[in-house]
């Protein structure tokens, strides 16, 4: 081989190893950066369905709470108009039996009275009432005993010297204190409200 | 002879030259390509895009809550009317019940 071509040898030589450097370097680049790129995919897609996740209970608590404050809300609503309703009764009861010589209240308490003799099954039975229905029970014990017997019961019935704090009606107790029937307006209210809520508050939202 | 030997050495000395040259640009395209993965993948865990759809979702979120409450505030008021209009009716019969006679 003369010396020049020795020489084209020796430079085409390096040329193609040079290039060849190149060329690997480039692929090499060329692969890092596709797999940055996947990774860069890969981290996206993870984070978008986290935060689609995140969000979507986000959304399913916020929206069961929103539902939950309105439920109450409701709710409150009916407690409250169910309330008004007790306190209106309570109210007029009241109303009704602050004139103690009203007939039609006496009549009532009469009632209520043979009411609760009749639940308690015992020949001896006290009654207690306020003060003023005390005094209207003690004046016509006679007449209430006839009108107990007229029904078929003979119970000897004694009125109870203490009053108590109560609006309207009575307690029947037996002698022996084992049974008792609350039947003052108080309880019966409550009773009342208790039995037919379900009733009143249909009533009360109808239409 | 000698003149030849000195200038094939020459030629030898230039080759590696250029193949050093070569390796030096290649370790500079492995270095620009390791800094452009590097921006890829932090821009992958920047993207404000995340940010963007968090604060839409929220908004989305918060709309829905407002409609619900509404819906109850409104079923609320209808109520109220109603009780209104209903709440004597309710109280006689209580007190039908309680009094065990017509008031």
């Amino acid at each position: 081989m003369s010396k020049e071509n020795l020489k084209i040898y020796i430079q085409s030589k390096a040329d193609e190893e040079a290039k060849k450097i190149i060329e690997e370097a480039e692929s090499k680049a060329k692969k890092i950066i596709e797999e940055a790129e996947s990774k860069a995919k890969k981290i996206r897609d993870e984070r978008l369905k986290k935060v689609n996740r995140d969000m979507d209970e986000k959304e399913r608590v916020g929206i069961s709470f929103a539902r939950m404050d309105g439920r109450k809300k409701v709710m409150s609503i009916k407690e409250d108009y169910l309330k008004r309703a007790f306190d209106e009764v309570e109210k007029r009861l009241k109303s009704f039996s602050s004139n103690k010589t009203n007939e039609k209240y006496q009549e009532i308490l009469m009632n209520l009275l043979k009411e609760a003799i009749s639940n308690i099954d015992s020949k001896e039975i006290k009654i207690s009432a306020n003060k003023g229905d005390l005094d209207f029970l003690r004046k016509n014990l006679q007449a209430i005993k006839n009108a107990i017997k007229a029904e078929g019961r003979e119970v000897d019935i004694e009125i109870d010297n203490k009053a108590i704090d109560s609006i309207g009606g009575v307690i029947a107790y037996s002698k022996d204190g084992k049974q008792i029937y609350n039947n003052t307006f108080e309880a019966r209210l409550n009773r009342t409200f208790e039995e037919l809520k379900g009733k009143l508050l249909t009533i009360l939202f109808e239409g | 002879m000698a003149l030849e030997l000195k200038e094939l050495i020459e030629e030898e000395k230039k080759a590696e030259k250029a193949l050093e040259e070569a390796k030096k640009k290649a370790d500079g395209i492995i270095e620009n390509a390791k800094k452009r993965a590097m921006e890829i993948i932090e821009k992958a865990q920047k993207e404000q895009f995340f940010q963007d759809l968090v604060e839409k979702r929220v908004q989305e979120i918060e709309e829905k809550r407002k409609t619900i409450l509404k819906q109850f505030d409104d079923e609320c008021e209808k109520l109220s009317k109603k009780a209104e209009k209903n709440l004597n009716k309710v109280v006689e019969l209580a007190l039908e019940k309680v009094l065990g006679v017509r008031t």
